[in-house]
Order: C-alpha cells, then structure tokens, then sequence
C-alpha cells in the first residue's frame, strides 16, 4: 500500500476495505464445524453490488467452506447471513437463487447428455403453465447470455461434444441465467489456458461493469491483483486482512496467506545419506495432464512436488503407479527401462502408492489392521491354496509394531481408526511388499498435527533405510521442513526445482501460481 | 520409442478435437438401424413363412408387444434417472389381484356378492379398473420412497419389492385364478379397430404422450438432468428425490394398465402368471438405445425396441422354434446392447475426464 497517504485517506480506506455490512450480501460471524476441524471461525465478509471481491487463502483456509455456506449447499453452525442487512435463510441451492445468488463451481456440474443451452437453464426452464418448455426462447436466452459474455458458442451443440474452456463459459452462463445480483467463482480459471484466462477476466469485468457482485476465488494471485476491487485473504478459518487493491503486491498477498512463521516440528535428518538413482523420468508425456517430465528420484530421499490444482502432480504419480498410461517417453526403476500398464505391474516391481483418498482408494475400511496390511501380499501368503492366516498376522503384527501403529484390536476393522494410524496401516501395506519406491499424495490431509508430525518422522525413517519417497502435497510449509529438494509443477511441467538450502516459501508459492 | 515421441502426441492430439461430425452421423445411423433391423426381420419373416404377413399374425405381432411395452415405457421413466424397476411384472399381477380383493370385501360389506361359482369376478369391470390403475401408482410410490428416503439401492428395493408382490398374489388369491369374465372388461381384450386391437391402439397413444411430456416438458428436463449428473442437477436445483419417486410412480402406473390389458385378454388372474416379464421389458428399453446408467433414451426408442425384439420373436415362432432358444437369443442380445453401450459410454467418459 502507498507509503505517503493523509489520515482522512487511511481512514477513508479502511471504511472501504471492510466494506459497508449494510449494503450487499454479507455474513456476520459465521463458524462452520466439520469433525476434528473448525473451518470457519467467527468470519464476516460482504460483497456489494458492482465489485470484484476476490478471496485468497491456502488449502483448507475456509474459502469453499465459506462459499458453500453462502450458496447454500452447506449451512452454518452460527452466525447470519445477511442481505443489504436482512438475515436472510439460505437452506439449499434453490434458496441461494431465490435470493440472487449464483455460484460457479469449480468443478463443473454439467449434464453431458444436453445441450448448451438446455444446461444453462437446467432446472430452470422457461415454460408455460402447462409446463411445457419453450424451447424457442430457451435458445434465444441462451444466446443472449452468450452474447452478454461475448463468447460465440451454438447453443444447440452437445455438451459432451465440447472443452473445458467452453464448459467453464456455460457454468458461467448457467449462473447467469437466474438473473443474480451475486455471483460466486471458485477457481473459474483453474481449467483455462492463458488466452481463455484473459477473455474470461473480460467477461467478469463486463458483470461487474453492469452492477453484479462478484466474489473471485483464486490460487492464481496474479489474476486476482488483475481483476479484484478488494482482497480478503484468509487463513485457518478466519478472515485474516482485507486489502484494497492498489499498490498490493504478490508478496503482501503471499505473506498474509502463510501468516508469519511456521514452526518447525517435522523431523528431518541432516545427516542422511543420499544414494543411487531409484526411479528416472525422461520425457514422459500424457498430454494433456502433463508432459515432458524429467526427474531423478533417488534412493533415501524424500522428493517433494508441490503445484496448484490442475497443475499435474497427482497425474504424474497416477501414471507411476500404472493407473493412467504412459502415451511416450521413459520410465527407469534402478537404471532398467519399465513399462506401467496397470498397477499390478507397479506392485511387482516394488513401487507402492499411499493415495490421497485414504477411506477409499488407501484402504478397505470394512477389513482388520491385519486384512490392510496384508493386502498387498496375498499371494505370498498362501500354503498349498489355502490362505495362511497365521502368517499374515506374523507378518502384518511385526510392521504394526514398527510403525507403532495404535490398534486395540488388529482384528477390529480399520474404520475405527484415526486419521494418523490408517495412514500408516495404508503405508504398512507398502512395506509389508518391501517396496523401494513410495509414493505419498497428500499424506497428511486430514489428520492432526501430531499424527501429521507422526507420519513426516515415519516417512523420514524409511529413507534412512533406503527407501526412495516422492511426496506430492500442496502443505508447502510441510514439504519444506521434510523434503530434500522440492519439484514446482505448472500446467502439466516441472518448471522450478529447489534445493533444501533454498527453499523458500513466498518463492515456491509464487512460481506454482504464477501466471507467466 | 523415442524416436516416434512426437508422432504419437499429434495423432492423441488430433482425436482430441471434440466437434466432429461423424458422431452425430454415428447416432443417426443407430436410432435408424433398428428400423433397417425391423425391416430386414419382417422380409425375413415374409419369405420364410407364409403366415407371417396374414393379418391374424399381424394383430397377434401387435399384441404381443403390447404388455412388456407398456411396462418398458413405464421403465424407460426409471432407466432415464438410473435407476431400474424389477418390480413392474409381480405388480402387473399384483394390481388386477387387488381390485378383485377389494371388490369382494365391499361386496361382503355392503351385501352383495362379487365372487360367483367359486372364483368367478362378477363385479363391476370399471371399479375393477379403476383399483388396478391406483394400486399401480401407489405401490410405485412406496417402492420410491423405499429407494429415495430407505437410501436403498433401487435393484435391491425393486427385487425385494418384487418378491413381496408376488407373495401376496399368491396370499390374495389363496394359490387359485380368478376368472374375469365380466362383458366390460373382456371388452377390451377383445376389441380391434381396423384390425389394429386396442391395447395397441393405447400403448401407442401413451408411448407418444411419454415422448411429448419428456420431449417438451420441464418434466423431461428435469429427468434427463437427473439422469446425466445427479449432482449436477442437485446443484442446479432440482428436487432430486421427488423426481425419482416420480419416476417409480410412473411405472407403478405402466405396470398398473399393462395388467388390466394382461387379464382382460386372457379374462383371467393368476399368482404365478408374467414371470420375468421385467427383463423383457428391460430388453426392450434396452435394445432401443435407453441407457442403464441414466440420461440417455426416449420413449420413442423404446417403442423401436419392442418393435424389433417382438418381430423377431414372432419370426422365431414362424419357425416353430421353443422358447427356450428364443430366451437364449433375447439374453443374447440384451448382453451385446449393453456391452456396446458401456463401451462407448466409457470412451466418453474418459475424453471427459483427460480434458479436465
């Protein structure tokens, strides 16, 4: 912000930046409860009519948390939301739309099987009494809001038939069609290619020109500085600073999001010893998930590969564990040529993946500690057919020891578990195969910061052993305190590597956001 | 392998250009192919016997796709929200059997008597009717409700639902047939006009209100979102579970007509009567290019559907073939129609997805 500002301009600035609770569309000291977290604490944020308000804020910061209160697809433990200051009720998605709100999601939810425009009014369709639908003025409105968004798109063509830089324009349109005063964007742009990013932020210029409210949120800072009238950066659930954007810079952004400094609590030994190439990359492309990728992992190193959404990261480990194929280029494991088809293949050659949906893909919550573990040696476990029992819990019992994984009852299914120790139960499988590589994607999401510490120290001891680990996470503070070298990923490439001596994290957040 | 790196990524690039003509050509071609599929079954037919095109086999060729059709359009309302009704067949016995129950415990009440030498309808054939066209609709609606609010998988709700019903045939109707010899309800089994035979003349008449309703309607919409992404359609904010339930309910309906047109023609009831009618009623949909995993078909399809598979199966019958074989084509069929679709659903699927 300006150095040189008189005290009417502060306080004038200070009144804008908080903005005025009586116009517009606000909340008033929302808290949101999920089990174990508080992902909304006493937040207050408004948004007026004719303003870009763009949130920023780490993952698991409370933005989608706070939209999804305001579109009405969570509702809040406390506080009101409230409209040109009338609480207002806001019980689903419908209600959201009653009250002039729209929100465009993140994840696009189109039907496929329909057209552009019978999409945009899904749910919506203008119709008789009868309730016969019109379709002719459904085309012609679906046009015109084409128009208004000036993108040239016929409007009977099949969704499923068209990209995602359309797709994005009809969620756009599909929000636009109930006429809001406010419309919500989570990461409109996540999907677009930077000439889609430019006539995207044009649109949203020309709805915010025509009196619209806008709410923007973003990884990509360098669009919100472009696009946002106010910032609001938030941080663990709370609102942490609102900026007015003049004179901000990435940096200021940046740093509010981090908030201060993170203390080190994630072991990582200094002293250990690097070894032979593990796992080698050269050229390997699935466009369009990523491509080109070049990378060394070696054994004894904790590599770390960091990106924003969309950027590719948890594609590349996909495509290591065989689940996606590789469409070219080369994969070594310990200096042989392999070839991925499935995970199978991966499993044989000792590559073990630990997935960031643990209830789902890590494990079978329904089995024991010792049916997880020993999942992936079943067919080492066999004697003449049979199915050895006592081995297995030889077996699995050693590593649940090892890994002091807490478990009163190993035969007890592992649902009943915490976050931490089905984390390790799903990397107990791994070792239980003597698995050389590992791959991690998000480990620690979702469990404390004990149980975090827990898994940062386990995932460090098997490196002493030798064991080659690649970690995609996007806690950068974390990765930063367990990593050997960190890996910036961009629209499917690698495009920065970082030295343990020179991490830094307003560095790192900043090549995996930006834009250029 | 290096070498041909780059190659391959323009050929991956070149089948990633989405707006192609040839789909669309593709799609044509497969709604028209069941008509070029029925004409070649019906020259088939024509050369290979010569009852085939006497109009006595004709109106036999009409009616007999008239039952399962009508519980297939019922279905295809389901399919479209993918979900599935085994159901429809138990209930088609199910509803007659209800309204000759509840015409004799009236009877009982109010002194008259409905049920004559032994277990004979002598009531009234509207009253009859009009039980039957309600129980359909009803039992629909519990077995919506079981699936939207139980939280039970429809093939699991639909399958239990069957098994109940035809239970309590079998309990309401104590093991033995009814015989529905009233003027007015035979009537209907009976009557052709032109030599077309009525039931025909009603499931057209409904196949083509179906198309208009789900073609033109917010009704339509509204089931075909459902049905592309549910999710999709949540957000947008469409009352999901209510549509379901609508969905059921229309097929109680379907089922509810199917079994009056079912027993006026054969001017009885019986428990054990239209076994497995359901998965014909699935074939048709099916075959005609309904989808099983929602989103995708039309009452109109599913008409072509019944078309084709009834044809073949009265060619069969030309031939003097057993059944058994026929029901070994019919699952024959409804296997490859489905792998194909699957097929093509999951190449689509994975487009989708690679672009995201």
């Amino acid at each position: 912000m300006g150095l040189v500002s008189t005290k009417t301009d502060e306080s004038e600035k200070n009144r804008t930046a908080e903005g005025n609770l009586g116009e517009g569309l606000g909340v008033h000291h929302i808290s949101k409860h999920y089990p174990g977290v508080l992902a909304l604490d006493e937040v207050s944020f408004n948004v007026q009519r004719g303003e870009v308000h763009a949130l920023v804020g780490q993952n698991g910061a409370g933005k989608s948390t706070l939209m999804a209160v305001l579109s009405g697809s969570q509702q809040a433990d406390k506080g009101d939301i409230l409209l040109d200051d009338i609480p207002i009720e806001i019980s689903d998605p419908s209600s959201a739309r009653r009250h002039g709100i729209a929100i465009v999601h993140q994840e696009f939810a189109l039907c496929p099987n329909m057209s552009v425009a019978q999409n945009i009014f899904v749910g919506n369709e203008p119709h008789n009494a009868l309730g016969v639908v019109d379709f002719g003025r459904m085309r012609t409105e679906a046009a015109r809001l084409l128009d208004q968004v000036q993108v040239e798109l016929d409007p009977g063509v099949q969704v499923e038939r068209l990209g995602v830089s359309e797709w994005q324009v009809i969620e756009i349109c599909k929000a636009l069609s109930g006429n809001p005063q406010f419309i919500i964007m989570d990461e409109p742009t996540a999907a677009l290619n930077d000439h889609r990013v430019k006539d995207l932020l044009d649109v949203i210029r020309r709805l915010r020109d025509v009196g619209h409210g806008i709410v923007y949120i973003s990884h990509k800072l360098s669009e919100v500085l472009e696009i946002a009238d106010r910032i609001t950066v938030m941080r663990d659930g709370k609102i942490d600073k609102t900026f007015i954007n003049k004179g901000v810079s990435e940096s200021d952004l940046v740093n509010a999001m981090i908030g201060g400094t993170f203390e080190k609590q994630y072991h990582h030994n200094e002293q250990k010893k690097i070894g032979q190439v593990a796992l080698e990359l050269s050229g390997v492309n699935d466009p369009p998930r990523f491509s080109d990728i070049n990378l060394q992992l070696h054994s004894g190193e904790i590599l770390g590969l960091t990106g924003i959404l969309g950027a590719g990261c948890q594609d590349l480990v996909r495509t290591l564990f065989g689940i996606n194929p590789v469409v070219s280029g080369e994969i070594r494991l310990g200096g042989e040529v392999i070839q991925l088809k499935n995970p199978q293949d991966a499993v044989l050659r000792g590559i073990g993946y630990i997935p960031a949906d643990r209830k789902h893909e890590g494990l079978v919550l329904s089995l024991s500690t010792y049916d997880n573990v020993g999942m992936s040696i079943i067919d080492r476990l066999s004697n003449l057919g049979l199915f050895g029992y006592a081995r297995q819990r030889a077996l699995t019992g050693d590593l649940i020891e090892k890994l002091s994984i807490k478990v009163s009852n190993p035969k007890a299914p592992v649902k009943n578990l915490s976050g931490g120790n089905q984390q390790k139960v799903s990397v107990a499988k791994w070792l239980a195969r003597g698995c050389k590589v590992l791959l991690f994607e998000e480990p620690t999401r979702g469990i404390d910061v004990e149980a975090k510490a827990q898994i940062w120290r386990l995932i460090n001891a098997l490196t002493e052993e030798g064991v080659a680990v690649m970690v995609v996470s996007s806690e950068l503070p974390e990765l930063m305190q367990a990593c050997d070298r960190i890996l910036v990923m961009r629209r499917g490439r690698i495009v920065d590597q970082f030295a343990r001596n020179d991490f830094d994290e307003a560095e790192i957040s900043m090549r995996a956001a930006a834009d250029i | 392998m290096n070498t041909n790196t780059t190659e391959h990524i323009e050929v991956v690039a070149v089948s990633k250009s989405p707006p192609t003509q040839s789909w669309s050509i593709l799609t044509f071609l497969k709604s028209n192919m069941l008509l070029v599929v029925f004409a070649a079954l019906v020259i088939i037919g024509a050369t290979t016997s010569e009852y085939f095109l006497t109009p006595l086999n004709m109106a036999n060729l009409l009616r007999s796709m008239v039952v399962p059709g009508i519980l297939a359009l019922g279905m295809t309302f389901v399919l479209l929200v993918a979900r599935i009704d085994l159901s429809v067949a138990a209930l088609m016995i199910f509803a007659p059997i209800v309204g000759v129950a509840i015409m004799d415990v009236t009877g009982d009440i109010f002194g008259f008597r409905v049920l004559v030498r032994g277990n004979s309808y002598a009531g009234s054939a509207v009253a009859l009717i009009a039980i039957a066209l309600i129980t359909g609709p009803v039992i629909g609606f519990i077995t919506g409700i079981g699936v939207v609010y139980g939280r039970i998988t429809s093939f699991i709700m639909t399958l239990a639902m069957m098994q109940a019903l035809r239970g309590l045939n079998y309990v309401l109707t104590n093991g033995h047939a009814y015989y529905l010899q009233v003027p007015g309800f035979t009537w209907i089994g009976k009557l052709q006009i032109f030599g077309v035979p009525f039931s025909f003349v009603i499931f057209t008449a409904i196949c083509v209100l179906a198309m208009l309703v789900l073609r033109y309607t917010i009704v339509g919409r509204r089931l075909m979102a459902i049905g592309g992404d549910e999710k999709a359609a949540l957000l947008a904010g469409i009352n999901v579970k209510f549509w379901v339930i609508f969905t059921f309910v229309i097929s109680g309906f379907c089922a509810g007509l199917a079994g009056i047109l079912f027993t006026s023609r054969l001017q009885s009831v019986d428990a054990p009567l239209a076994l497995g009618f359901e998965l014909t009623a699935i074939a048709f949909a099916v075959v005609g290019g309904v989808s099983l995993s929602g989103g995708r078909g039309s009452p109109y399809r599913t008409f072509l559907g019944a078309l084709v598979i009834s044809t073949m199966l009265n060619v069969f019958n030309m031939w003097g073939l057993n059944t058994w074989y026929q029901n070994i084509a019919t699952g024959g069929i409804v296997i490859l129609v489905v792998m194909i679709d699957r097929f093509t659903r999951e190449r689509q699927r994975n487009t989708l997805q690679s672009a995201v």
